[in-house]
């Protein structure tokens, strides 16, 4: 327990001071992006790992998160903050609808319906044009500003104050994770995984909790979504790839499903891994593929997990 | 013939059989009972290859048969007529007695076998193009038990037959029973009905919680204070 | 009169979304799982045919039967290779091992035939036969017939042959089937095969009528989904009338509505069925015990 906050302090604090170590821009730019998937992988986290729900369309709720705060903020010209609360409760509407048509039946439904909803999205990113442009995209999507009064503005257009912007959402988002997770609500979460016949023949409405976890889980997602909208200042269709929905899957389980660290820890891998795979050039999605079967089949308890492992065995040897 | 030793069992987890030897000798009719949950079902699920033991083994004609696949075994000569009938509701009469007799290839010997057990069991013919589903309780019972028989037996492996049943339908059961004890059918019986049971064997066996408490001759354990107690419902006499 | 020829090309295309709903609901019926990659087996039949037909110039029926053969030889490396070893492994497991043997899949076709859509010519006149001011291409004629005996050909299947019947009985009661000396292993692996033939198969109709590309398997599977759920996940009758009747509304959708949301129809469909008969129109969930 100790050792765990030790680490997790220590983790802040490399965080906090990256900045004045990677001046680098392009290193920025990989911190900001493992900060907005952290942010979905905790969000997936709860679900896949806390409740042992599949979910293959957080995709879908990243992508309507980022379109809807983009389309306000265009739209309306309203300030960029109301947009990521709109994008929070949109998801999270959307995620109560997926959650309630699924979970009347278990089973692969939910994971059906979150491919299906992906999909159908981005048909409607893609066609109806004269609300998303269609396949041109979105542009000229302004990043949030703060007025400080008499000390001026501060703009999160820069890589700095966006990345610090989103340290402090995956620190909060972190922190939701564990009060959640502890609290009786988490009880309940873990039991529908072990087993839900013996959850609900304690009492637990599985259905309820379900729906709960779905919502609470979009609406980060859509924030996460709202945040890359901002970053990148452009976004097409493609924010709905079931790609991102997998990566993030991975990154689960890649972290270590149903602990606190492991979203974050697959968040780092698994935005890495992919720029990684450049190497192989046309042949990097398909050993991308190749890895995810390997480790979905060899390491359901996250890489990490296996990595200390060996490394105790050969220290034992 | 049949010999398990040492037998010990689990569903993931949880222990459901520590230490159970028994032996089935050949054209004897041998019955083991027991309560609810005793692990009596547990036992014949191991015989027939259904479930892995951890420990223990189990022979058939001196040969191990333990830790092979379930169609191995059938094709030894073991019939297992499994508790709460399995029948298979969306196949026609017909089609689960094929069913049941899945290995023999000849066709025209699947056709004699079907014929041959129609005229032991006249009610199956009646229905024999009718879903198995739309069944009675007795109808069905009596298809399970032809449907084991299909592959021309050395054993039987009977659970709880006469589960569920009208009284006149158990008599009919323990009739059915008594005509394969005549033609020299081996048969293991697992009753929670203690009275049939040890009517109809020669050696009983009784288990609790995973565990062989007590055995020997029927007539003796008819006898046995303990068993009328448990299991007679103390009104023998 | 347009109402109807919109109707009768549904029924066409219905047709082959028919096939590909049995393959998948008979891999489900015995898995117990979605099959995730059935819509690359598809994929896949279409550009074997691409191959062996448009490229290599091989006769059109054989370069079908040699695509079929072909998915279906790579469906079995899979079901072996990879699903054998995971039968008791959890549901998540098997689902997401899937999920990346379709991205591979999918990938490795992107190598292969490049990101380019391509087209099957046609063997067919490309002239209309009119009758009664109805429109039938020839080559959408074949398909239907296709189609249609190769449903038949697997109702014959099950309900007719020794292995049919093994197979029907599996899916009723795994436990009983192995204690009748069925071989579960080799049940798990026809049934695979056949069903990811019968989505190749599909492949190999539609192929020639719509383009190919390598992530026509995503649309596809969304698609099989859709008529599955619809028609009631196992049901092999269900599988058929929602392959007809979404073949049917998407013409429908298409012609009257829009043609861009002509593929989110399934989906719509699946929808309203979730809404009002979760279990869809031929349910019979949890049917084995
Ligand atoms: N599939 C299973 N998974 C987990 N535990 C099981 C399973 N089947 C049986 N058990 C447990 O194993 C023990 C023995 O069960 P078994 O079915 O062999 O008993 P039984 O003597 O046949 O009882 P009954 O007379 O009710 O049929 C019980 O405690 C039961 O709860
Ligand atoms: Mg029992």
């Amino acid at each position: 327990m100790n050792r765990d906050r030790i680490i997790t302090l220590l983790f802040l604090l490399g965080s906090l001071i990256y900045p004045i170590l990677m001046r680098d821009p392009y290193y920025m730019h990989m911190a900001i992006l493992i900060g907005i998937y952290a942010l979905l992988a905790i969000s997936l986290n709860l679900l896949l790992g806390y409740t042992g729900q599949l979910s293959l369309g957080h995709a879908a709720f990243f992508g309507v998160g980022a379109y809807v705060s983009s389309l306000f903020y265009l739209n309306l010209k309203i300030p960029v903050w109301i947009g990521m609360v709109m994008a929070l409760i949109a998801s999270g509407i959307l995620g109560y609808i997926v959650a309630k048509l699924s979970f009347k039946l278990r089973g692969a439904y939910f994971v059906i319906m979150t491919i299906g909803i992906t999909e159908v999205l981005k048909l409607v990113g893609l066609n109806w044009v004269d609300l998303t442009k269609g396949p041109m995209g979105l542009t000229d999507i302004g990043a949030p500003t703060i007025h400080l009064g008499g000390l001026g503005t501060l703009d999160f257009g820069d890589k700095i104050p966006y990345y610090y912007l989103i340290l402090s959402l995956v620190v909060l988002c972190f922190y939701l994770q564990y009060r959640l997770v502890s609290s009786s609500y988490g009880r309940a979460f873990i039991s529908i995984r072990e087993n839900e016949d013996l959850a609900e023949s304690v009492g637990i409405n599985c259905y309820k909790y379900l729906v709960i976890v779905v919502m609470v889980s979009a609406s980060i997602a859509g924030v996460a979504g709202s945040l890359y909208a901002h970053y990148v200042s452009f976004i097409d269709p493609g924010v709905f790839a079931f790609f991102i929905s997998v990566n993030v899957v991975m990154m689960v389980i890649g972290g270590g499903q149903g602990t606190l660290m492991g979203p974050i820890i697959g968040a780092i891998l698994f935005t890495l891994i992919p720029e990684w795979l450049r190497v192989f050039g046309d042949a990097r999605m398909a050993v991308y593929a190749v890895m995810v079967i390997v480790i979905v089949i060899f390491m359901p308890r996250g890489i990490l997990f296996y990595v200390t492992q060996l490394l105790n065995l050969r220290k034992k040897t | 013939m049949l010999g398990v030793e040492h037998i010990e069992a689990s569903y993931g987890h949880i222990r459901a059989l520590s230490d159970v030897s028994l032996k089935v000798e050949e054209h004897a009719t041998v019955t083991l009972i027991g309560s609810n949950g005793a692990g009596k079902s547990t036992l014949l699920k191991v015989v027939s290859g259904l479930l892995k033991p951890n420990e223990g083994k189990v022979e058939f004609y001196g040969e191990r048969i333990d830790g092979l696949s379930p169609d191995r075994i059938v094709a030894r000569g073991i019939a297992h007529c499994p508790e709460g009938r399995r029948i298979f509701p969306e196949l026609t009469v017909v089609e689960n007695l094929e069913m049941g007799a899945y290995l023999e290839r000849s066709k025209k010997l699947v056709k004699e076998r079907i014929e041959k057990l129609f005229d032991s069991f006249p009610i199956l013919r009646e229905r024999h193009k009718q879903l198995a589903g739309t069944l009675s309780g007795g109808e069905l019972q009596q298809l399970a038990i032809a449907r084991a028989l299909m592959s021309n037996p050395k054993m039987m492996l009977f659970d709880e037959p006469s589960l569920g049943l009208a009284p006149i339908l158990v008599d009919q059961v323990e009739k059915i029973i008594l005509r394969l004890k005549e033609e020299k059918i081996t048969i293991l019986l697992v009753e929670q009905n203690a009275n049939m049971a040890l009517e109809l064997a020669d050696y009983a066996y009784v288990m609790e919680t995973g565990s062989i408490i007590l055995e020997g001759p029927s007539p003796d354990l008819r006898r046995d204070e303990r068993v009328i107690k448990a299991y007679l419902g103390g009104l023998e006499g | 009169m347009i109402f109807v020829q919109y109707v009768i090309n549904g029924l066409i295309i219905g047709g082959a979304y028919a096939l590909i709903g049995i393959g998948l609901t008979m891999v489900f019926g015995i898995m117990r799982v979605v099959n995730f990659a059935h819509g690359e087996m598809y994929m896949l039949g279409a550009y074997f045919l691409f191959t062996f037909f448009t490229k290599m110039g091989i006769n059109f029926y054989l370069s079908m039967l040699l695509a079929i053969a072909a998915v279906m030889g790579i469906g079995g490396i899979y079901e072996k290779a990879i699903l054998k070893p995971l039968r008791r492994r959890s549901i998540e497991t098997v689902m997401l091992s899937m999920i990346g043997f379709s991205l591979f899949i999918q990938n490795i076709a992107m190598l292969i035939w490049t990101p380019v859509p391509e087209s099957i010519t046609s063997p067919f006149p490309l002239t209309a036969y009119t009758l009664g001011g109805l429109y039938f291409l020839p080559q959408r004629i074949m398909v239907i017939f296709a189609a249609l005996f190769l449903v038949l050909l697997t109702h014959l299947l099950l309900k007719k042959t020794k292995i049919g019947k093994a197979m029907r009985a599996t899916f009723q009661d795994l436990e009983a089937a192995s204690l009748m000396g069925i071989k579960i292993d080799r049940i798990y692996s026809f049934t695979f095969v056949i069903g990811v033939g019968l989505a190749a198969s599909a492949g190999t109709l539609l192929g020639p009528i719509f383009t190919v590309h390598p992530y026509i398997g995503n649309l596809a599977n969304l698609k099989a989904f859709a008529i599955v759920i619809i028609g009631g996940l196992g049901s092999f009758t269900g599988a058929i009338t929602a392959g007809f009747l979404l073949g049917v509304f998407e013409s429908l959708g298409a012609g009257y509505v829009s043609s861009g949301y002509q593929d989110a129809i399934g989906f719509i469909l699946l929808i309203i069925i979730l809404i009002y008969r979760p279990t869809g129109l031929f349910g019979k969930i949890g049917q084995r015990r």
